[in-house]
């Protein structure tokens, strides 16, 4: 046996538990690695979508100076998206994994501990941006090339070091949000649904406070052109055309502009003052870094120390025993099993959150670009909006609900309780899913009204926006929640355990993505070809009407006769 | 007239291909606190995991208070309240919240539960902390409320894993008390443990399992006129195996030497 050092132990071994991908039959691999391909290929369609967009605005603008800025503002985007995506991940191995007690025994210093596991956190979140940086700049580099400007060597050195460092600026970030939450983690650890709500909503204020200021100081697009002569309607449509792929490529860059550490390592990247340039972009990021390890250590120490503390006293206030329905009291329990488990709750919330909160983003940023368009376009933009809201509310409420699709792992090793029960299996799986089914109507809801109050949709924008998502995001989670009874996860230690390799978390999520992307897709296709608003929202909401009560029919409606078969048959 | 009947159950896990359980059939009549041996791994607690209906069943029949767990499981759960080894239970939820939740499932009035409630939290001395989040008790304090939970509801068989292990002896002792109070009214209670004196001390009868089978029923002095051993613990050792392997001197002396010859130590 050869003798390594704690920390290369560590390290070795965090990366194994957390990035190998571990099957209990090569069936479950192969059907892993399909299911995986699957979801790929309809992520590529945005991808590559934004990969043609990058290409046709550098060749129609033929603006060096822009395609700077924009890849800048790419930069930007991939640190966002590490955020919104590596945020709950991190928190959850860095500060809520169950291991520090078994840790804490072992002969390794805290410090070593907490290096393999920010290391292991950092790795995983850089492949999230490796996804936005790899595609987009070596676009950038074909398309520079093909008008005439190619890039230099330096260019290309410095695309794997972008890949690498980008993240590292997210860890000062993530610690700042995390910093309220893990320092005032003894009185969390009592009130964990608080905990839960602060940090989604610092995730969303974040999100809203770095893009919202960006997005409204940039000039509109379609109120002036990049020179500021106003638009004037007799100009040829090819020329109108040029003028507004000009004025998006400005606008874009203008939000790359604000980014300095991007900025300087776009700079250093097209061979600008690189020693200066990237003096600029490492001494922030590594300033950054130090400060995010600094915020991170001071908080991990403190959720060690939090071993050591004694909550055991006896409660303040009295309670009363209270008699309750077997249905009751299952929801009741359900409601408090996930509402003060921190890990759990931050899981189920990011979902019915961030749903809203994005669509608020995206939606304020398209009526910032529309304010003064022409009539049809403003039109084209409603029917857009409402589509958008339904697209995007059925992948992130319904798909990608954690809560939903390891509502059953969520139970753990207590799951052999529920099983124990006088209750019918359908009784429990009922309980759960209409705790699901509220939290995604409130979320839905909230959705719409954030709709419009942007955009002033008619009335069969609102009832088929409504009927639509209900049917949806409700079979959704009746799909998800029953997929997760019939491959239950119950043994973990963090929920991160449950989502790594599951099928029961992607599956619902693929089953998604056909009707939020027609829900995006057709409103625009209709608002093009129809001319009457009311004509085209109604084919638009009829067709996703339909797909809804497939989805209702196929997902929802049978799947009750099956749960107590399939709950009988859990080995917990 | 027996309350649990087993007749020839046997498991079989999913992705194996032996059987954990095999073939064993047993009864536990009213009025007797029966006791179930066996060493790791034998298959105690896939036995128990059957009777309480979380392990679905691979042959065989499990019958209580005359529901069959696989036919009628809701009235065969009614009738019995358990309490596991792990001292698995919703750490969210606090000790009365918890307390509600079982009673509620298992349809206990307001007053009755209360009644039973604080009579067994005063007997745990939990009374103080009943209002707090379970997941802020110690491992025994735990193991107190589980008790209580399964016992909330007075049901005719009491189904123990392992219950002594982690109480403190008060408790040990206002437990075991617990349960002879509840066979003298005519009830029953089907325990496992590995603590072969108090199984001596308490059951009227036990049963021995080994490798998944059952090896011996009956009661103490049946079991003792059987074997050529003395005590409990001797016959068990016989029964299963392990004082033949205990004498393996050649495999103690090989792990000595391993010990001894550890330099990093």
């Amino acid at each position: 046996m050869t003798q390594t050092s704690n920390l290369a132990t560590l390290i070795k071994f965090n990366f194994k538990y957390y990035l190998k991908p571990r099957f209990e039959t090569k069936k479950d691999k192969r059907r892993y690695y399909i299911l995986m391909g699957i979801i790929a290929a309809c992520l590529l369609v945005p991808l590559v979508s934004l990969i043609v967009g990058i290409y046709a605005l550098i060749v129609s603008s033929q603006n060096i100076e822009a395609t700077k800025g924009l890849l800048s503002s790419l930069f930007s985007a991939s640190q966002i998206a590490t955020l919104i995506f590596g945020l709950t991940t991190y928190l959850q191995v860095m500060y809520l994994s169950k291991d520090k007690e078994i840790l804490a025994t072992l002969p390794v210093r805290p410090s070593e501990i907490f290096i393999s596991k920010l290391l292991t956190v950092t790795v995983m979140e850089g492949l999230i941006s490796t996804v936005l940086v790899i595609p987009s700049t070596i676009v950038i580099a074909i398309a520079l090339g093909s008008i005439g400007a190619p890039v230099g060597i330096a260019y290309y050195l410095l695309i794997p070091v972008a890949v690498i460092t980008l993240p590292l600026l997210v860890i000062l970030l993530i610690s700042i949000i995390a910093f309220p939450a893990m320092k005032f983690y003894s009185f969390l650890k009592k009130h964990q649904t608080i905990g839960a709500i602060l940090i989604v909503v610092l995730i969303v204020g974040l999100v809203m406070a770095i893009y919202i200021p960006l997005y409204t100081s940039m000039p509109s697009s379609s109120q002036t052109p990049p020179d500021g002569i106003p638009v004037d309607d007799t100009i040829p449509e090819e020329e109108a055309s040029q003028q507004e792929m000009n004025s998006t490529m400005d606008s874009i860059a203008n939000i790359g502009g604000y980014m300095i550490h991007t900025k300087a390592l776009v700079g250093a990247m097209f061979g600008e003052n690189v020693g200066i340039n990237l003096l600029i972009y490492f001494g922030i990021t590594l300033g950054a870094l130090a400060i995010g390890i600094g915020l991170s250590m001071l908080l991990y120490r403190s959720t060690l120390q939090s071993l050591d503390d004694n909550v055991t006293s006896s409660a303040l206030v009295k309670k009363e025993y209270v008699e309750s329905s077997v249905q009751r009291a299952l929801i009741k329990r359900e409601l408090s099993v996930v509402g003060r488990d921190m890990a759990k709750l931050i899981n189920l919330l990011m979902s019915y959150v961030m749903g809203p909160a994005i669509i608020f983003v995206m939606l304020f940023i398209m009526k910032m670009n529309s304010s003064g368009a022409a009539e049809g376009d403003a039109l084209s933009m409603n029917a857009f909006s409402f589509g958008f809201a339904f697209g995007y509310g059925v992948f992130m409420i319904g798909g990608s609900n954690v809560g939903a699709s390891a509502g059953m792992s969520f139970e753990g090793k207590s799951f052999a309780i529920l099983k124990t029960l006088p209750v019918r299996g359908v009784d429990i799986f009922k309980a759960k899913l209409m705790v699901l089914d509220i939290g995604a109507m409130i979320s839905i809801l909230v959705s719409l009204i954030i709709t419009l109050i942007l955009v002033p949709g008619n009335i069969i924008d609102i009832i088929g926006y409504i009927v639509c998502s209900v049917l949806t995001v409700g079979s959704l989670n009746a799909f998800a929640l029953f997929r997760d009874l019939k491959h239950p996860k119950l043994e973990w230690t963090i929920i991160k355990d449950i989502t790594k390799n599951n099928m029961s978390t992607l599956i619902p999520l693929a089953v998604a993505i056909p009707e939020a992307l027609l829900g995006i897709a057709l409103p625009i296709v209709f608002a093009i070809f129809i001319p009457n608003k009311y004509l085209a929202s109604t084919i638009t909401w009829s067709i996703l009407l339909v797909g809804a009560l497939i989805y209702y029919f196929v997902l929802r409606h049978g799947v009750f006769a099956k749960v107590d078969k399939q709950f009988e048959e859990v080995e917990a | 007239m027996a309350l649990m009947q087993i007749s020839h159950l046997s498991k079989r896990y999913k992705n194996s291909q032996k059987l954990a359980v095999d073939d064993i059939s047993f009864e536990v009549n009213e009025g007797e606190v029966f006791g179930f041996l066996g060493p790791n791994g034998a298959g105690k607690s896939t036995t128990i995991k059957c009777i309480t209906g979380i392990l679905p069943i691979t042959e065989g029949q499990i019958s209580i208070c005359g529901h069959s767990i696989i036919d009628d499981p809701i009235q065969a759960k009614l009738n019995l309240g358990f309490v596991p080894d792990n001292h698995q239970m919703y750490e969210q939820l606090t000790a009365r919240e918890y307390i509600n939740f079982m009673a509620d499932i298992y349809h206990v009035g307001k007053e009755d539960r209360k009644i039973r409630a604080d009579k067994m939290l005063e007997l745990f001395d939990l009374s103080s902390v009943v209002d707090n989040q379970i997941s802020t008790f110690s491992h025994g304090m735990k193991q107190k409320i589980c008790v209580i939970g399964a016992l909330v509801h007075n049901p005719k068989l009491w189904i123990l894993d392992e219950p002594l292990t982690g109480l403190d002896p008060k408790s040990s002792y206002e437990l075991k008390e617990l349960m002879k109070e509840h066979v003298k009214e005519g009830n029953s209670v089907f325990f496992s443990s590995h603590m072969l004196e108090v199984v001596e001390k308490v059951c009227d009868r036990i049963s021995i399992i080994n490798g998944g089978k059952l090896v011996m029923t009956g009661d103490l002095d049946e079991i003792k006129s059987k074997s050529s051993d003395s005590s409990l613990e001797e016959i068990f050792l016989s029964i299963t195996g392990v004082k033949e392997e205990g004498s393996n001197s050649e495999t103690k002396e090989e792990v000595k030497d391993v010990f001894a010859n550890d330099t990093n130590k």
